[in-house]
């Protein structure tokens, strides 16, 4: 054996997995405390994981990456007729949450969803915190997601949102922050359970010591939040699936959402509306449709009344939605609920309908369209994000410490032209989590999207996906813009 | 099963043959072609001309009707939808399309023959051995129908793929034997040699050489192996054979459904059944084969027309059962 590949193999045979490891100062870690010993509530997961050593950690890496593209757990990057299909990159590390903080995270998220379902009920019928002045009018209206064809429409239970993602971040304090509501089609479930199909296979010990929550049930878990929302008796309904279509880049969710649901994956020209009722083509005729998770955005959902050029939709949809024959989840015109412009009064809300304090805090937001605010936002862009109120994806975004001059400029301008379209936060130093890069584990930032699901009530799938800025310093974590992913492990709470 | 997912599973078992059938096409006229004495315009022409492709053809590359030409067109052009790397493309979206309908198995076969198409292996066996390339191709796709019957559940979505797979395997023959009409346009001694040698040719393209062996002693007329090719219903690529396969399919099909869908199609295969069990028997040469062989060729294509307006493009007859359902509850 040559000289030097004997020491490699020598080397990571000898060194476990963390060795070295080292918190990013002013940053809190998820696993280590910033003197460096692991924190205690997982330090026997820790210790676990930690004495893997590299190369065997490298090895069970390869495993979970094969695995993963042998069952096309992919997105498409669709831009050509080559069909180029990517995994999502997965990071073996864990992130874990100790069972105490996670009974934390449940209540504020059900409590947070509870009143954005009542602020979206009373917004399309009487406008009551309007009328209070608890939000301003023009935040509401200012924006694009409020649909004036939908007012005075209830839906079934007077559930808009049937299905969340809330976006979650965590400060150097360590406390938990809402960064983002996602309240019309919020995806990467699918990721969540097939890395951790992919988790019990190539840690299978470690798995079973470290009483992890599972998160298996999530599709039952909808199909029945899905069916409680019926307009006819549950043992008549039909649910489906509706996604835009095998392009989407999101197509793989969808498939894998019906098919582990166990009902029908449809594209609009499946579906056809009779006389206020939404039937799906079968070859034994046609079948009514009851219930239909759509994956497509409200523009596109019926060209009679919105997007006239849409071929992804259902002509007549939003009239057999609007008789009550047929419920569409989420209800369209939620994205009046989880626009940028609207998320610094969701606290207000959470007093203002359920007479609460919230459970979970949220960054601080400077609204652009107040003009002191604006002031402060203009001269301190340098240590700020600057975000557009209709942009998502980490797109359309300033990240002030590290912007140059020019980009400075170009976005104050913007701001100053239309100064409605911004809002602005501290930066906040998003947590780290040990992740594997380049040949040892090294802390780079998470955020988290729990899924919550309500029919007449609502339940928090435990853990969620993990997203991890994978090059080093970076602060964003989106899949579009070299993120990945990590598997979410909330631990049992205690017997107390 | 949702309409839309009928018609996916049936294309991607129609593209797959018809990318097999592409194969053994190409193959046996790359071997049939050295063997005889023919004007140049009848060695690869006639090829074109079955794909159906010959005005496109004529289109990009004018009277060139060079070999090399002519099976890069029909194998690798992207502008010609039926080439082979154009089928496999569309039977890859179907089956991605329908993932959650079609076999792992069958997915992985379809998906791995579209990325060495794509990729450099594919094309490097092109360069280097171009039979072995047109038998890999063939394998393939023999493998990809053995894993439908091995792999799927005997239910809806198999009976509409074997019906895909029976009414173009029906329609590839009729194609494949008129090549000889457009080989040997001018009449002639029926049973010349080198027009005997390409039946011979013919059978081959349809794996008939020695199952005609064995039901034929002595040197073959053309009547016997059109005979054998039309109606010889023991022969798996025969067009009587492929009629009753897909009658077979046709009949499962409706078994789970609506009386109302599927009686237009049922109706156009019986006749056809009917007319060729007439025809069964009867010498059929010449001009009058080509016209038979036209005639059949047409009415498959009616009947999967007939097929996807019924059964996977079906909104008009949908909303009439609609209402004749509505009217029978308002007469109760």
């Amino acid at each position: 054996m040559p000289a030097e590949l004997e020491q490699t193999v020598g080397l990571a045979g000898d060194t476990t997995l963390l060795d070295g490891y080292a918190p990013l100062p002013r940053t809190y870690d998820e696993l280590f405390r910033s003197d460096g010993s692991s924190r205690e509530e997982v330090a026997d997961l820790v210790a676990e994981l930690d004495q893997l050593g590299r190369l065997e950690f490298m090895t069970r890496q390869r495993l979970a990456e094969g695995a993963l593209f042998r069952g096309g757990v992919t997105f498409s990057v669709y831009s050509d007729a080559k069909g180029q299909e990517k995994i999502f990159p997965f990071d073996l590390i864990p992130r874990v949450i100790p069972g105490k903080d996670w009974v934390n995270i449940e209540r504020g998220l059900i409590q947070r969803v509870t009143a954005l379902n009542m602020f979206l009920t009373d917004l399309y019928d009487g406008q009551r915190i309007l009328k209070e002045g608890r939000i301003p009018e023009s935040m509401v209206f200012g924006t694009a997601g409020y649909l004036k064809e939908l007012h005075g429409i209830r839906p079934r239970e007077g559930v808009f949102v049937n299905i969340a993602g809330i976006d979650l971040i965590r400060g150097a304090d360590g406390e938990f922050l809402v960064l983002e509501d996602n309240l019309r089609t919020p995806s990467g479930v699918s990721y969540v359970l097939e890395n951790r199909g992919v988790m019990k296979r190539v840690f299978p010990g470690v798995f079973r010591r470290s009483r992890v929550r599972t998160v298996e049930s999530y599709p039952a878990r909808l199909g029945d939040a899905l069916m409680s929302v019926s307009p006819r008796d549950p043992g008549e309904s039909r649910v489906v699936v509706l996604t835009p279509g095998s392009y989407n880049s999101a197509y793989f969710e969808h498939s894998f959402l019906a098919r582990q649901m166990g009902c029908d994956l449809v594209q609009g020209s499946d579906l056809f509306v009779h006389n206020e009722r939404v039937y799906v083509k079968t070859t034994a005729g046609p079948q009514q449709v009851d219930v239909i998770y759509r994956r497509i955005d409200d523009d596109f959902l019926d060209p009679k009344v919105f997007r006239e050029d849409s071929a992804l939709g259902v002509p007549g949809l939003i009239g057999a939605y609007a008789a009550g024959n047929v419920t569409l989840a989420n209800a369209p015109g939620n994205g009046v609920a989880d626009n940028k412009a609207v998320y610094p009064f969701v606290p207000d809300m959470i007093r203002f309908y359920l007479d609460e304090e919230p459970i979970l805090g949220q960054v601080q937001t400077h609204i652009c369209m107040r003009p002191d605010e604006c002031q402060y936002v203009l001269e301190n862009l340098g240590s700020l994000v600057v975000k557009a109120v209709d942009g998502c994806g980490g797109y359309g975004m300033l990240f002030g410490p590290r912007a140059t001059r020019s980009e400075i400029d170009e976005f104050a301008t913007k701001i100053r032209e239309t100064p409605e379209g911004y809002i602005a936060q501290p930066v906040v130093e998003l947590s780290t989590c040990p992740t594997w890069a380049e040949g040892e584990a090294a802390p780079r930032r998470v955020d988290l999207r729990p899924f919550v699901l309500t029919g007449k009530t609502s339940w928090v799938l435990p853990g969620g996906l993990t997203r991890v800025a994978l090059k080093a310093g970076s602060y964003v974590v989106n899949s579009s813009q070299g993120g990945g992913s990590k598997d979410t492990w909330v631990l049992e709470a205690p017997e107390s | 099963m949702i309409s839309r997912v009928a018609g996916n599973c049936f294309w991607l078992n129609r593209y797959m043959e018809r990318v097999g059938g592409m194969a053994r096409l190409l193959r046996v006229n790359r071997a049939f072609v050295p063997g005889v004495d023919l004007p140049h315009l009848h060695r690869w022409h006639p090829l074109v001309v079955v794909a159906g492709e010959e005005e496109r053809y004529r289109r990009h590359f004018g009277e060139d009707e060079n070999g090399e030409t002519v099976q890069e067109y029909l194998t690798w052009d992207r502008r010609n939808t039926t080439s082979v790397v154009e089928s496999v493309r569309w039977a890859r979206e179907n089956s991605r399309t329908a993932r959650e309908i079609v076999s792992s198995e069958m997915w992985e076969t379809v998906n791995s023959l579209w990325h060495w198409l794509q990729g450099g292996p594919g094309r490097r066996l092109y360069r280097s051995d171009r039979d072995h390339f047109y038998q890999h191709i063939r394998e393939m796709c023999e493998l990809f129908h053995g894993q439908a019957d091995e792999t799927m559940l005997n239910g809806e979505p198999l009976a509409f793929m074997r019906l895909g797979r029976y009414l173009e395997r029906a329609g590839q023959t009729a194609r494949l034997m008129d090549v000889h009409f457009h080989t040997f346009p001018d009449e002639g001694e029926i049973d010349d040699p080198i027009r005997l040698a390409q039946w011979s040719a013919l059978l081959a393209c349809c794996s008939a050489t020695e199952p005609f062996q064995k039901r034929s002693f002595g040197t073959p007329t053309a009547r016997e192996v059109v005979s054998f090719l039309l109606f010889e219903q023991d022969l798996p690529r025969s067009v009587s054979h492929c009629l009753r396969a897909a009658r077979h399919s046709l009949v499962h099909v409706r078994g789970y459904g609506s009386n109302r869908i599927g009686m237009v199609s049922t109706a156009l295969l019986e006749a056809l059944l009917s007319h060729v069990a007439l025809r069964e028997g009867h010498p059929i040469v010449g001009n009058e084969l080509h016209g038979e062989l036209t005639y059949l060729v047409d009415s498959v294509t009616d009947l999967c027309t007939s097929i996807e307006q019924e059964f996977f493009h079906s909104t008009e007859l949908q909303t009439q059962i609609l209402a004749e359902q509505s009217i029978a509850a308002a007469q109760q």
